[in-house]
């Protein structure tokens, strides 16, 4: 049987009496990849933010590993639900260098400096491991972001546009790159995007958000 | 073109010839006075300092680093009012605090006698320790200082960006992990710069160390001086104190310069508030009160009080004389430091030399230098000018306004640069090519372009120099003219006398005209993304 990692039923959510995400369902399966699209505003980024729990839902629930993680009257905290995000903005510790910032979540881990090591290597990133976050490149940093999510080993890696920054060739480059690296790990993916060439290149399953509500593309 | 870059190193050569003279009492000859004070009392002097700053560094990183992280990332009851009303203690000199501390926790202080009359108890009793300690000095110093941190530290935390924040909780980290592990570490730079600027205000004071006879530095210099009648040693024990806090303020230099990385993201997010109920949000509204009630509230009703009942002799007439005084020397300083400023960067930005903008900043380095060593400097600068260079007119210079004026210019350029040059900030450099095109240069450039543009910096640079003028001690207690009072020196002489209910009036308007300067920063502190 496969397992679920990622059950979304019914889900509701609104700001301030707008509607932004109607009735939601979506499921992932262990190792599977799936693309959201839409235009802007069309509620992508709030709904991979509920899943993550940084958001409150208004109706439905939300289960991580059949675990319930949401609902309306439950919400557990992000630390807590063990996934992974990156977003557009990088958003690296810019006062921690490197491989502290991979270290960041995996600190107690007795193979810390292991899984260091193979993700530096795994994202050719072993030459920038002493210098700060301000010091690389914004495609540089880009890897950093994604090995650091995926330091502590997480089952749900969520991609909310995180290419979205680079240019043309650079995006290609990572294109193959993480395609092998996300094989290799068997990780769930979900990413959120506008571009329907990086949807096809880096998941098997498209989804399109519109005004609030999900819909099978491919 | 020449006359404009002549002018700020003129400016220079006035402003560092007293610290020059401070320093070079460090290579003349050594008299018995400085060594009774090597053998007898200079390690104390050390060693209260030390553990005054430690204490005061403690306390206000507590309160500042604190209140500004509540502030800022909670929401609870009083939020909004905490916001501006943390900054209300820097309106309280230090020695005012330290006056109403005494009137308040002495034995038979107001706070005693209340306890006493409250619970019907003997008039031995004493509820309240005595203040008049370094406890006390250590206090009195946060309460009134915390606000320097707590301004740079709540800047800081309103530039994290909400991502980096939620990247830590994603990686695991709870409320109290984002707080130690990111928002703190982001924010050194910045609450170690505010650090700095309270271990160099905590050396500089005289009047508060001076109420609780405690022995630092300052307290020292100003008694070799005006006890030992010994200028030249208390020179040399200024120039010890000098090289201390240029230490501290090249430290708070190089933070400052550390602060640009906490506002790295181009795509920056504004963090969510998270809402406190219960018992978190009671003790948050508790934490953010206690400074306020201590450093501003407390003080405030003492002195309200304490005027009420000295009603008689309120607007007599060394009260009304010594209002005047402040008032016209803090605007004539005020208009003077303001105009200095404005030609300084209008030289810099006319003549695009780099060398003087160094040399402007440069000249901010007054308002380290504490007012009674300016006026051990100026006095001696003073001396030498009329022993030297006015030695065959009919008039001198020392002891006159002059003096007092230029420790004031020197201390207070700072702030006053500070607004002139935001100002200029804002003015776009094609206004002065297309001036410069239609013929303008130098002064009509100064005068028919920039000055009109200018006039709400050049305002806020009087009010700011003003409020800082009306507060400042100890340069006036030895630089005014005899008979020549101040509201601040009727306040000293009146607190040294114990005449604190007649202390009250002049007190409260110091206060007063120190919250001027405040309505500009509550202004800023809302929208104050750097």
């Amino acid at each position: 049987m496969t397992q679920n990692i990622l059950k979304v039923e019914n889900l509701n959510l609104s700001y301030q009496d707008q509607e932004i995400l109607k009735n939601i369902n979506l499921d992932l399966a262990l190792g599977e990849r799936v693309s959201i699209l839409g235009e802007s505003g069309s509620g992508k980024s709030s709904l991979l933010r509920c899943i993550a729990g940084f958001e409150a839902i208004d109706e439905g629930k939300i289960f991580l590993e059949d675990k319930m993680v949401s609902s309306d009257t439950f919400t557990l905290p992000t630390e807590k639900r063990r996934v992974g995000m990156v977003v557009q903005e990088k958003a690296l510790f810019p006062h921690l260098s490197v491989k502290k910032n991979i270290l960041f979540g995996i600190e107690k881990a007795s193979n810390k400096n292991e899984t260091v090591s193979e993700l530096a290597e795994l994202f050719k990133i072993e030459n920038l491991l002493d210098k700060l976050p301000g010091q690389i490149s914004g495609g540089e940093q880009q890897r950093v972001a994604l090995a650091r999510s995926l330091a502590p080993s997480p089952t749900l890696l969520m991609l909310d546009e995180p290419f979205s920054a680079l240019d043309d060739e650079l995006k290609q480059e990572l294109y193959i790159e993480l395609d092998k690296i996300f094989q290799k790990q068997q990780l769930s993916i979900l990413l959120v995007t506008h571009d329907h060439e990086e949807a096809k290149t880096l998941t098997s399953k498209s989804l399109k958000l519109s005004q609030g509500s999900l819909i099978t593309i491919t | 073109m020449f006359t404009w870059k002549l002018f700020p190193f003129a400016v220079a050569i006035i402003f560092v010839a007293p610290i020059i003279i401070v320093f070079s009492s460090l290579f003349g000859s050594y008299s018995d006075t400085w060594n009774h004070l090597i053998e007898f009392v200079l390690v104390d002097y050390i060693s209260t300092s030390i553990f005054l700053v430690i204490g005061v560094s403690l306390g206000v990183l507590i309160i500042g680093v604190l209140t500004a992280y509540l502030v800022t990332n909670y929401n609870f009851f009083g939020k909004r009012f905490f916001e501006w009303a943390l900054i209300l203690p820097l309106a309280i000199p230090p020695y005012i605090l330290a006056y109403t501390f005494t009137g308040l926790f002495d034995a038979n202080g107001d706070a005693n006698v209340f306890v006493r009359f409250l619970f019907n108890l003997e008039n031995s009793f004493v509820l309240f320790p005595s203040v008049r300690n370094i406890t006390g000095a250590i206090i009195v110093f946060s309460f009134t200082l915390y606000p320097y941190v707590y301004l740079v530290t709540r800047s800081a935390f309103l530039n994290q960006s909400n991502s980096i924040k939620e990247s830590g909780r994603l990686l695991g980290l709870g409320q109290l992990g984002i707080f130690s592990k990111i928002s703190l570490p982001l924010a050194r730079p910045a609450f170690i710069a505010g650090l700095m600027l309270v271990i160099m205000e905590t050396l500089s004071d005289f009047g508060a160390v001076d109420h609780f006879a405690v022995q630092t530095f300052t307290t020292g210099i100003f008694r070799t001086w005006y006890g030992l009648y010994d200028l030249n040693t208390a020179m040399q024990l200024s120039s010890l104190l000098l090289m201390i806090i240029f230490l501290f303020y090249f430290l708070e230099r190089f933070s400052r310069e550390g602060i640009k990385y906490t506002n790295d993201n181009s795509t920056f997010k504004t963090s969510k508030e998270i809402k406190l109920k219960g018992v978190k949000a009671g003790l948050a509204f508790f934490f953010c009160l206690t400074p306020i009630f201590i450093g501003f509230i407390l003080p405030i009703i003492e002195l309200i009080i304490w005027a009420l009942d000295a009603r008689v002799t309120l607007f007599n007439e060394k009260f009304i004389m010594s209002s005047f005084n402040t008032i016209s020397l803090g605007i004539l300083t005020g208009v003077l430091c303001a105009l200095l400023a404005f030609i300084i960067n209008f030289s810099i930005r006319y003549t695009k030399n780099n060398f003087l903008g160094k040399l402007s900043s440069f000249l901010s380095i007054g308002y380290a230098v504490p007012g009674l060593i300016l006026a051990v400097g100026i006095t001696r600068f003073f001396v030498y000018a009329d022993q030297n260079i006015f030695s065959n007119l009919d008039f001198v210079i020392t002891g006159s306004l002059l003096g007092l004026v230029l420790a004031y210019i020197i201390k207070s350029y700072a702030l006053a640069n500070s607004s002139i040059e935001s100002g200029y900030e804002r003015i776009s450099n094609s206004i002065d090519n297309s001036a410069r095109l239609l013929g303008s240069k130098g002064s009509i450039l100064l005068g028919k372009i920039h000055f009109p543009l200018m006039k709400t910096s050049f305002i806020t640079a009087i009010l700011l120099v003003t409020s800082e003028v009306v507060k400042e001690l100890p340069a006036t207690l030895i630089l005014r003219p005899f008979n020549f009072d101040t509201l601040a020196v009727v306040t000293y002489t009146y607190a040294a006398e114990e005449r604190m209910y007649q202390a009250a009036m002049p007190s409260l308007a110091i206060v007063l005209i120190g919250i001027i300067p405040l309505i500009f920063l509550s202004k800023m502190i809302r929208s104050s993304r750097l």
